[in-house]
């Protein structure tokens, strides 16, 4: 946030990417990176936050192993403190949430243990991670249960990643610490929690163990064991005013103009809900189809270039969703990596919808297709060309003819007879051909 | 060189001959760079145990630049552990003796450069300004120190003790070097977000012009109930000699001068506790081995490295910062910065330069302040309230009493140091010193 | 309110994570209250007018890695473990 060096930590050797500033230097300085700014603007109008037009920056002082200065570079909203963005709104399944704030920060390094943190004798600590920018997203106490609050963290992933200021699948890109307390008791802030489903978790442990005790007696915080799914005491929380904040005097405050904060507003995609509006009024897509759809920018992109070329929302998104999602989540593999391009897609389709091939054997092309590295267009020619298309059909056709003659001779006093035609080419076909074209073309010939 | 520095102790560290010295406009010159300022592979020790082995891997902007223009770096001078003391007595390498009397301070925090310069053990030396740092040793030293504008010298690569405050500056034998250091290291730096990137000037361009009809205020707070006879009597009679040459002289009042000192001690300190913080020993500096946990190891490096004004400082601005007491020392001294700021603009809307004593008595003998704290503070009386206001401020010696010299102070307008120079350079002259 | 005119040096020891031994304590129990009082000249000040210091605004740099000193970074710190930075125990 305030250096020069990479942000690309993860997976580098430790301490590798260091400067004098993120290391905390003596003599170092901080310099603030423009895109960081930008992008707590842009996360904050996107959770319809006030922006500020004044912003500045505060020291909050604490000692602490994987801090470099043993001060954290952030934001504060008093004594004249300003953060970024103020009084936001996100609507999820479960309710509505007020957004307090928004505050600019910088990330410490990281610490490991020999064993837990409760045996290791020695503190191994890596400083790449020092420095690195983070948007702290402050919330009202609107969350009224862990589910809720799991859905919350949903959201705000969606929006984040639709504005592209955040991958969430980098590892710890997106880190929440819960506060919770019930009721008559104190607040409880619990810490160290690593993915969304944990924070559920975390979250129904933590009510479960306050009613236990009939209430907090004191605020502290409490760290997230995930192995063996408790929270345990870490320190009794310091209150504010043991971090003595104060204005940093080596950064200069920010003017964020009206301008400024106008022309990144218009450069902000189509939000989630908004494009959930349009997928349901507009595309008729089921409600549960047009948010498994939004949930991902890249997924809702594919989409709606998919339906481009041919006009099928009800096939492509129910592919989309079904197969290529189960197949993607099975193995593991992202989305953007997927090996069929939008537009193959929409020309298997397309051979649907005008009939060349049916829904069944579309499915299978589209399996077969993720699953190798078979282009869809070269699987749909093959298809074609061995059992699909008229020419070859009608081949098919009069050899089942000829080979049945007597068959072809009942149909002429026993309609229904014809079925038993229409089976042998379905059979021939290896059940490709199109049902009712073969019916139609049976009866031509018969003529 | 090390052979006179023995008496005086100016350096902590000498620096090794260095062969690839480039041409500029400091070719030849010899300079002192004071130890709060980082040098590449050059000890840079704050004077304090807590960096008694601590080797930079990068210059200051400043020791860049004066690389740049060829100058001779010849080693690290002492001062009171990291910049906090008024008379180079704080240091965990032993007091620096003024070469004028051994057994006199030679002020401080830049004592050792101060005495670096005055003893013939450098042409030039790099100090620096937080509350008078730069000044105050000038003056005790008889030597010239300017303390820049906040903002227009980087302060990357400076050890920071109250950052709000503080400037690296030119000490020189006489205006000239000193006007000439100052256009070396006053080069914009992106590095340094305080930094103003503003149009930068040949100092020593303008040092011989006209001073007739520059309007002088002289301040009845700086000559206060705590300044030495012989020093008013020196000062007064430079600013007569002025008003001599042309200059319009006007007594004035300031009232917001008398809280200053404590304006100043509270934002220094506070920054200070803040800014040492990261001296824990973990990433570099004193470290005393093995210890309970991290908390026990923290306190123990801290203890061991820190001398004992530096705990004092740190304490007290700890106290300043926290809960209950911010408002009404932290807050309060920043309302009354802003009060100094405030009056200080108004005093140079009507006239151009403000003239003083530097420090309000002469150099005093060592050991004389050490038990009483507050004694050593009131030193600054005079020279913080350029660094509160951020305005220039340089000190020339006018006099001396009994081979002591003495120093007046000539402060202007936010990035006016011009001014000062040129008004500097006449005092020079007429003083004779 | 508590008495301003007492600094706990033991609590401010702690809390600037530094030991203190107990002569140390003593002095600084005797020199904190004068230089309090000394600092306690600022409320004589009217600061009642609201001024507003004009600063820098607005200073960024662009969002360009550049190489990191990493290896000298690592060749001042007193304790490691192959490339991580030694700390003792955390509880």
């Amino acid at each position: 946030m305030f250096c020069n060096c990479s942000a690309d930590y993860r997976g580098k050797p430790p301490n590798t990417l260091l400067c004098n500033v993120c290391a905390g230097l003596p003599g170092s300085l901080p310099v603030l990176n423009k895109r960081a700014l930008e992008a707590a603007i842009k996360i904050g109008l996107a959770i319809n936050c006030k922006i500020s037009n004044k912003s500045n920056f505060f020291r909050k002082n604490y000692f602490y192993p994987d801090s470099p200065k043993n001060y954290q570079i952030t934001q504060y909203d008093k004594a004249g403190g300003i953060a970024i963005a103020n009084e936001g709104y996100v609507e999820t399944n479960l309710g509505g949430v007020r957004i307090t704030r928004i505050q600019m920060e910088e990330d410490p390094g990281k610490l490991q243990y020999e064993g837990s943190i409760t045996t290791s004798s020695n503190t191994l600590i890596d400083y790449n991670r020092a420095g690195i920018s983070l948007v702290e997203i402050v919330t009202e106490p609107d969350i009224v249960s862990p589910k809720h609050a799991r859905e919350f963290l949903n959201t705000i992933q969606s929006i984040v990643e639709t504005i592209g200021e955040c991958d969430s699948k980098l590892d710890g890109s997106m880190r929440a610490d819960a506060n919770v307390s019930i009721t008559d008791g104190r607040r409880v802030e619990v810490k160290n929690i690593s993915s969304f489903k944990e924070v559920e978790r975390a979250l129904n442990f933590e009510i479960t163990r306050q009613k236990t005790i009939q209430a907090a007696s004191k605020m502290e915080t409490r760290h997230w064991d995930d192995v063996r799914r408790v929270t345990v005491t870490l320190r009794v929380k310091e209150d504010e005013e043991g971090y003595r904040y104060f204005p940093d005097p080596d950064l200069p405050p920010m003017d964020i103009s009206d301008d400024y904060i106008e022309q990144l507003k218009n450069s902000l995609p189509e939000l989630p809900e908004k494009r959930f509006i349009r997928f349901t009024n507009d595309i008729k897509l089921p409600g549960e189809i047009a948010r498994i759809l939004i949930k991902n920018k890249v997924v809702a992109d594919y989409f709606e270039e998919s339906l481009k070329y041919e006009n099928n929302p009800k096939l492509i998104s129910s592919w989309i969703t079904t197969d290529i999602m189960g197949y993607l989540n099975r193995s593991n593999i992202d989305f953007k990596d997927l090996s069929i391009d939008a537009k193959s897609l929409a020309t298997l389709a397309k051979s649907v919808s005008d009939s060349q091939i049916n829904e069944y054997t579309a499915k299978s092309i589209l399996l077969k297709s993720i699953s190798s590295n078979n282009h869809i267009d070269d699987l749909l020619k093959s298809e074609i060309s061995n059992s699909g298309t008229s020419e070859n059909l009608l081949e098919i056709i009069e050899k089942v003819l000829n080979d049945n003659s007597k068959a072809v001779a009942d149909v002429k006093n026993d309609p229904p007879a014809i079925h038993f035609l229409i089976g042998q080419v379905m059979k021939a076909t290896h059940g490709r051909a199109d049902h009712s074209k073969v019916k139609e073309l049976i009866e031509k010939q018969l003529k | 060189m090390k052979e006179k520095n023995k008496s005086i102790n100016a350096y902590i560290t000498f620096s090794k001959p260095d062969d690839s010295i480039s041409d500029g406009k400091l070719s030849g010159k010899t300079i002192a760079v004071k130890d709060t300022i980082s040098t590449a592979g050059l000890r840079t020790t704050c004077a304090s145990k807590m960096l008694e082995n601590y080797v930079p891997p990068y210059d200051a902007h400043a020791v860049s630049l004066i690389k740049k223009h060829g100058a001779i770096i010849t080693g690290k001078t002492n001062c009171d552990e990291f910049a906090m003391g008024s008379s180079t007595e704080h240091s965990a390498f032993g007091p620096t003796h003024n070469p004028h009397d051994l057994e006199r301070v030679p002020g401080g925090s830049s004592g050792g450069s101060a005495a670096a310069v005055a003893g013939g053990l450098a042409d030039l030396a790099l100090g620096s300004d937080t509350g008078g740092s730069i000044r105050c040793p000038a003056s005790f030293c008889g030597i010239v120190g300017l303390k820049p504008t906040y903002g227009l010298v980087s302060r990357y690569g400076l050890v920071a003790y109250g950052n709000s405050l503080e400037q690296i500056g030119p000490m020189a034998k006489n205006v000239h070097d000193c006007a000439l250091l100052l256009e070396c290291i006053s080069d914009y730096d992106d590095r340094d977000a305080t930094c103003v990137n503003t149009k930068r000037i040949d100092y020593t361009s303008h040092l011989e012009d006209d001073i007739s009809g520059l309007k002088i205020a002289v301040p009845k707070e700086f000559f206060g109930p705590g300044t030495d006879s012989i020093v008013e009597k020196s000062v007064w009679n430079t600013i007569k000699k002025l008003e001599s040459e042309g200059a319009i002289v006007e007594e004035i009042n300031i009232d917001s001068i008398k809280y200053s000192l404590a304006a100043y001690y509270i934002i220094a300190m506070s920054e200070a506790s803040s800014n040492l913080a990261r001296f824990d020993g973990l990433r570099y500096g004193i470290h005393t081995g093995k210890s309970k946990d991290w908390n026990e190891l923290f306190s123990n490096n801290r203890k061991s490295g820190f001398g004992f004004e530096v705990k004092r400082r740190i304490m007290l601005g700890t106290f300043s910062l926290s809960s209950g007491y911010f408002d009404e020392y932290y807050i309060k001294a920043q309302k009354v910065r802003s009060l100094i700021t405030n009056d200080f603009k108004k005093v140079f809307s009507k006239f151009d330069v403000i003239v003083g004593p530097t420090m309000p008595t002469l150099a005093f003998k060592l050991g004389e302040k050490l038990t009483d704290p507050l004694s050593m503070y009131m030193c600054d009386i005079d020279t913080v309230s350029a660094n509160l206001a951020g305005i220039p401020s340089i000190s020339i010696p006018c006099g001396n009493s009994n081979s002591l010299p003495i120093g007046i102070q000539l402060m202007s307008s936010h990035f006016n140091e011009k001014t000062i120079l040129n008004l500097g350079n006449r005092v020079e002259q007429i003083a004779g010193v | 309110m508590p008495d301003k005119k007492i600094i706990d040096p033991k609590k401010y020891s702690e809390l600037s994570k530094i030991d203190l031994s107990p002569q140390e304590m003593e002095i600084l129990d005797k020199q904190f209250p004068e230089i309090l009082e000394y600092f306690d000249l600022l409320s004589k000040a009217d600061t009642s007018e609201d001024i507003d210091p004009q600063t820098l605004s607005n200073v960024f740099r662009e969002d360009i890695p550049k190489d990191s000193i990493a290896d000298e970074i690592l060749d001042v710190v007193p304790e490691k473990k192959g490339r991580f930075v030694k700390g003792p125990r955390m509880m």
